[in-house]
């Protein structure tokens, strides 16, 4: 079996993508498709860990940031990945890692689109693997770039076309598909990051300032914040055991900036998942 | 289509099919063949002649230098320059290999024949049909082509096709190449085959993309020198592809000095290939093993379970190796650093490794070192690629750390050809 490359990517890139491709054979696999033609099923980064928060229970997400300048890859580990988990909990922030792991998708409607990277193993690392990953981005960056706006020019572009420009198979092929499942995308704000990083790790620049394009953090690890908040406060105000009114409930999830829709939907799951019910009409208490 | 052309086909029409139709059945029936476009002008040209005068059919018969892809039906007279067959699972044998006549050469494949075909026969091929292949045009001999042995004398002298390739874009494949390199290494050895005394000249030749294996039958190949081989072929040896040089190859020594300053090449471009003597840089991903490892004292073979899968309860031999994912970025190779490499790696020696680890019994010593100083950290590697349906394995024999200090200076330089 052929090991899935480790791809070089930006986070800014990546955390661009809204499409995912799933390729069927003996087990299905997804990749992730950026406007730019990079086709990602795994990922090895190196770039600043800025943030992690453990898990609260065995069978939560460990949480963790690392930035690369560009964006923030959003990394989540599972109780099936115990033994990264463990070493993305010891390490204080902030620090420069390696991480290699696997792309997770987490699209629930069309236009709501995440993108996080579940960990195979991390390391310390410093600031030379830094500055040596992004300039080995920076170049297959440039690459695609390249190939996508020589694909833009072309009447009917073929593969064949690109590899005749010297570009690899692989990128022909992935530009393509890009070009068809996107459309006609505009190169621009790549060309700014992929200057953005090379100016990082050029000491003439360095003190330069670039406007980070700023990324919604995924959905899902709000809504996980957001029912642990609930669940904490109908635990904590349960005082005589018939459960906390749904108003007080309403009234402190508003203070908490949650929306009145999302305690809804929060308190419907946590039902289905019989973590909460009704004892009795406008109480709610936890099992 | 213009005029000119048109009525140049319909002169070769009427010609053909004589007197059994009148030029104005002939254009019109080829004119309602011209109102659906995308269909080929030669299949159009045998279905009219087939429609007014089937028995002219047969001798149709095309030149190679003639013969386009997406061709329905085409026959031929060929003589047959090689013939491989390939065992498929459960679906019998193919066969595949070039044929040549005085205009040129062409690959084919078989999905059967109905004679026994071998090297050097003349045949004859009727209604095969054509497909393009790896960009060049192959003939199809399929379930209603029919294929018949001629006198030899038919076809005296082929023309086969050479084209032309940098040698990292070589690869085991039908036809022959033309390449210019510089050679690296040449060295001579006297092989009996089939009772004969031949000489054979083996060694590397490299241009600025690659290098590649060689072996020169009977023909001097002189170290250091620039030449240019035409008509030599590809072949896989020891999975790896090297360049044949045989009675039918030229070789031109030539005044030109070529950089071969060996650059490091992308796993991507070799995957379905490997190769002798590559460079690659990319990051260890992954340390598999790292340690002293038991083989059989008469075969060294890895031992399982204390056992030689050949000879059984078999003396020890102890030896050091080390098995990591390499990956570039653009795919990735399992890199195995043999006994030599790996105590430069650690910057150790043998014994004291083995001292260290027997005094750590089950601690993974080795393992822990290796993955402590370069786990997750970039690196030069050159050594032989093999390639199988398991991906690329890469035997390591030398490797270098990567000079961070040049990096801002690169990255300059490419900042500088941005928006250009």
């Amino acid at each position: 079996m052929r090991r899935e490359t480790a791809w070089r990517i930006f986070s800014g890139e990546l955390n661009l993508s809204k499409k995912k491709i799933v390729q069927d054979g003996d087990k299905a696999i997804t990749y992730v498709l950026t406007p730019l033609g990079a086709k990602v099923r795994r990922v090895f980064l190196v770039g600043v860990l800025v943030d992690v928060v453990p898990a609260e229970s065995e069978d939560g997400f460990t949480k963790a940031k690392i930035s690369d300048g560009t964006s923030n890859f959003f990394i989540k580990a599972s109780k099936y990945q115990d033994s990264v988990r463990k070493s993305i909990e010891s390490l204080v922030p902030p620090l420069i890692v390696s991480l290699s792991g696997k792309i997770s998708v987490y699209n629930p409607e069309p236009d709501k689109f995440w993108v996080s990277v579940i960990p195979e193993n991390i390391t310390k690392s410093d600031e030379n693997v830094r500055k040596y990953w992004i300039y080995s981005v920076a170049k297959r960056l440039n690459m695609r770039i390249n190939a996508m706006d020589e694909a833009k020019k072309m009447k009917d572009p073929t593969v064949q076309m690109l590899m005749d420009l010297g570009f690899p198979k692989s990128v022909s092929e992935n530009t393509l598909l890009a070009l068809k499942e996107y459309g006609d995308i505009d190169v621009e704000p790549y060309i700014n990051i992929l200057e953005y990083s090379l100016k990082s790790v050029s000491p003439d620049y360095q003190d330069e300032e670039f406007e980070i394009p700023t990324i919604e953090e995924p959905e899902e690890s709000k809504d996980k914040e957001y029912e642990n908040k609930i669940l904490s406060y109908i635990e904590k105000y349960d005082y005589d055991g018939k459960g906390v009114k749904y108003e007080d409930l309403r009234e402190y999830t508003e203070k908490e900036k949650i929306s009145s829709e999302k305690l809804d939907e929060i308190l419907e799951s946590l039902e289905n998942d019989g973590i909460t019910y009704q004892p009795t009409f406008g109480y709610i208490k936890k099992v | 289509m213009d005029k000119e052309e048109y009525n140049k086909i319909v002169d070769e029409l009427v010609s053909t099919i004589g007197e059994k139709a009148s030029r104005d059945k002939i254009e019109k029936e080829l004119n309602s063949w011209l109102q659906f476009s995308g269909i080929n002008i030669k299949d159009i040209m045998k279905k009219i002649i087939e429609k007014f005068n089937p028995d002219k059919q047969s001798d149709a018969l095309t030149k190679i230098k003639d013969i386009e892809s997406g061709e329905h039906s085409v026959s031929l007279v060929a003589k047959v320059l090689s013939i491989n067959k390939k065992e498929l699972e459960n679906k019998g044998n193919m066969y595949y290999g070039i044929i040549a006549d005085e205009t040129g050469s062409i690959p084919f494949t078989a999905w059967k024949l109905n004679i026994e075909v071998s090297k050097g026969d003349v045949i004859k091929i009727v209604n095969g049909y054509t497909k393009e292949w790896r960009d060049n045009v192959k003939i199809v001999i399929g379930n209603y082509t029919t294929v018949s042995i001629m006198p030899k004398d038919l076809i005296k002298n082929v023309q086969s096709k050479v084209t032309k390739f940098k040698i990292i874009d070589l690869k085991p494949q039908p036809g022959r190449v033309e390449i210019v390199g510089k050679i690296l290494s040449s060295s001579a050895k006297n092989v009996i085959v089939d009772n004969k005394n031949r000489m054979l000249y083996s060694g590397i030749i490299a241009d600025e993309t690659g290098s590649i294996g060689f072996s020169a039958w009977d023909t001097e190949i002189k170290n250091n020198a620039t030449v240019r081989i035409k008509g030599a072929y590809v072949k896989e040896f020891r999975k790896m592809p090297n360049l044949v040089i045989d009675k039918n190859s030229i070789v031109q020594y030539e005044d030109v000095e070529i950089n071969v300053k060996r650059s490091v090449v992308s796993i991507e471009n070799i995957e379905e290939r490997g190769g002798q003597d590559l460079k690659i840089e990319g990051i260890i991903l992954e340390i598999k093993e790292a340690g002293v490892i038991a083989r059989c004292e008469k075969c060294k073979k890895v031992l399982v379970n204390g056992l030689c899968p050949e000879h059984g309860k078999v003396g020890v031999y102890l030896d050091l190796r080390i098995k990591a994912v390499v990956d570039d970025g653009t795919g990735a190779l399992m890199a195995i650093f043999n006994k030599d490499v790996s105590e430069k790696l650690l910057s150790s020696n043998f014994e004291e490794l083995k001292k260290r680890e027997s005094e750590n019994i089950g601690a993974s010593v080795i393992l822990h070192d290796v993955e402590d100083r370069f786990l997750f950290r970039p690196i030069y590697l050159s050594g032989n690629i093999m390639s199988s349906e398991n991906g690329l394995t890469m035997f390591v024999k030398d490797f270098n750390t990567v000079d961070y200090t040049k990096i801002d200076e690169e990255a300059e330089k490419l900042l500088e050809n941005l928006r250009w």
